[in-house]
């Protein structure tokens, strides 16, 4: 057994048999801790900066790749003209750079601020790390090995395909350099760790808020400070 | 869903259930592999009617590349296998039988094909028993075709104007050529400019165009090949693109960063816009109004 197959072909299975129960279980039996523990009333000036800008920034861009993965087809009639080609890779790296500098607006805050880095836990470190390094080899693919949005279609959507079929084909990126393996590679590990942290909050949506009745907060305790900025 | 409605505290079952997935997830997996890495010679032959006859017969004569009829009774079987894994190597390191090839055969390298090394074993044993077996019928692989190619639609098929009849993507989502306007070409793929000169002209170049035997394309041209008339196109393309001389229309890779790079600063720009447009806690609201 090479690397190959054990990174691309037995790894993903296991990242998404792992992500599947363990999701099921923590929200069956830790329903509670299915969140995304906001630190907004902590610190709110730097938030707003790192949050907005990587949100949708990755938003977008996982869309994107999910658009590449389901209807690849779309993608390559939008690029066969040049014009349209550009317009579409000029987005997506400006979407790229913008959530890169607000995932690292977040990181900085996460370690310079006293009170947020009370509440870090380790797996907060961990999943920092992971999607530094998923977002940078991104916007590194989409600057060195352009154009990401056509071949992923003759690449990655066949592979990726091959995998949910369970007829895992993964040679068919073996010779691809290093660092859209790694890219890759680092998204499975993610799926892996997901369940285990606040990265859950990706798989909730508030549905209930829309036939839950509505409730009024009511405060009575006399405000002592004035401070907006808090 | 309340917790009372389950009496029993699940964490030890849930652990083994999952521990129990994983080894199968990893046992079922390594039985496919197991199953993938069976070559035989069958699977040989299918590799090198794939990959391989653009170049090479058996018992068919010279192509762009040599005969390999009797290769393996020839040269070193260690020799064989590091050539067909890595020819790019051996041509780096100046291996002298290699030099001599090049140099009888148009200066034309043989590309790697990024077959593994049971692969190559499996092409290896194929070539013993096809080689060793009878100087048969010279299946003659797809020589040049006779058709004639136009630059014009070879430019278009390059660049997305026209689709690629057996449905594989066009060139410029991975390559280059220095005419290529606005952004220029992908650059996962090496630039074409020069790629006429480089695989010696016409007879290597249509060679390579018909199997497009380079490991990151096979995975989509092994199944959907240019048709001869798309090979003709681009390789009549290729030729006048030859003619331009290197550096004419650089690739614009820092255009196409620092485009996006404003993109990105307009992003932050429209989040300036919109930070008094927030909406204040409640407690905030309250210690307004109370001012």
């Amino acid at each position: 057994m090479n690397f190959n197959t054990l990174l691309f072909m037995i790894f993903p299975y296991v990242s998404i048999a792992i992500f599947i129960i363990v999701t099921i279980y923590r929200s069956i039996f830790r329903p509670f801790t299915v969140s995304s523990l906001s630190s907004q009333l902590l610190e709110r000036r730097w938030l707003y900066w790192g949050s907005i800008s990587f949100h949708w920034g990755v938003a977008l861009i996982l869309t994107g790749h999910l658009l590449a993965l389901l209807v690849p087809q779309s993608l390559v009639i939008w690029n066969a003209a040049p014009l349209r080609l550009y317009l579409l890779e000029l987005t997506a790296l400006a979407l790229g750079i913008w959530c890169l500098a607000g995932l690292v607006v977040l990181t900085w805050r996460r370690l310079s601020n006293k009170r947020i880095r009370v509440v870090t836990t380790p797996m907060d470190l961990v999943i920092m790390v992971l999607l530094l390094a998923s977002v940078i080899t991104g916007v590194t693919i989409a600057i060195v090995y352009r154009f990401g949005s056509y071949w992923f279609t003759s690449v990655f959507s066949p592979y990726l395909w091959s995998i949910l079929t369970l007829q895992p084909q993964p040679a068919i990126i073996a010779p691809l350099p290093w660092v859209i393996q790694l890219h890759m590679l680092n998204f499975f590990v993610l799926l892996a760790v997901l369940p285990f942290s606040r990265l859950i909050h990706i798989l909730t949506y508030p549905l209930g808020y829309l036939l839950r009745p509505w409730q009024i907060v009511v405060w009575y305790r006399r405000v002592t400070r004035l401070d907006p900025r808090v | 869903m309340s917790r009372i409605a389950l009496p029993i505290r699940p964490f030890w079952k849930a652990a083994i259930c999952l521990a129990g997935m994983l080894l199968l997830v990893v046992g079922w997996s390594s039985i496919a592999s197991a199953k993938l890495i069976a070559q035989t010679a069958q699977e040989g032959e299918l590799i090198f009617n794939q990959r391989c006859t653009s170049c090479h017969t058996i018992g068919g004569g010279t192509l762009v590349g040599p005969d390999l009829q009797g290769v393996t009774a020839r040269r070193d079987l260690a020799w064989l296998q590091q050539f067909i894994l890595a020819p790019d190597k051996m041509i780096a390191a100046g291996d002298p039988i290699v030099l001599e090839l090049m140099a009888t055969h148009n200066n034309i390298p043989m590309p790697n094909l990024g077959l593994t090394p049971t692969e190559v074993d499996a092409v290896i044993a194929y070539l013993e028993s096809a080689g060793s077996a009878a100087p048969a019928a010279p299946a003659a692989p797809a020589q040049p075709a006779a058709v004639t190619g136009d630059a014009a639609r070879g430019q278009m098929l390059f660049s997305g104007g026209l689709a690629l009849q057996n449905g594989g993507i066009n060139c410029i989502a991975c390559h280059h050529v220095r005419t290529t306007a606005g952004l220029g070409g992908g650059t996962l793929g090496p630039d074409l400019t020069q790629v006429y000169t480089r695989y010696g002209g016409d007879a290597g170049l249509s060679a390579v165009l018909t199997t497009l035997p380079f490991p990151n394309m096979q995975s989509t041209f092994a199944t959907r090949p240019l048709t001869p008339q798309e090979q003709a196109d681009l390789l009549a393309y290729f030729r006048g693109s030859s003619q331009v001389v290197a550096g004419d229309v650089p690739q614009r890779s820092g255009l196409f960063v620092g485009v996006a790079a404003v993109g990105a600063l307009i992003l932050f720009g429209m989040m300036a816009l919109f930070w008094p447009l927030q909406r204040t806690s409640l407690s905030n609201k309250l210690r307004k109004q109370s001012q």
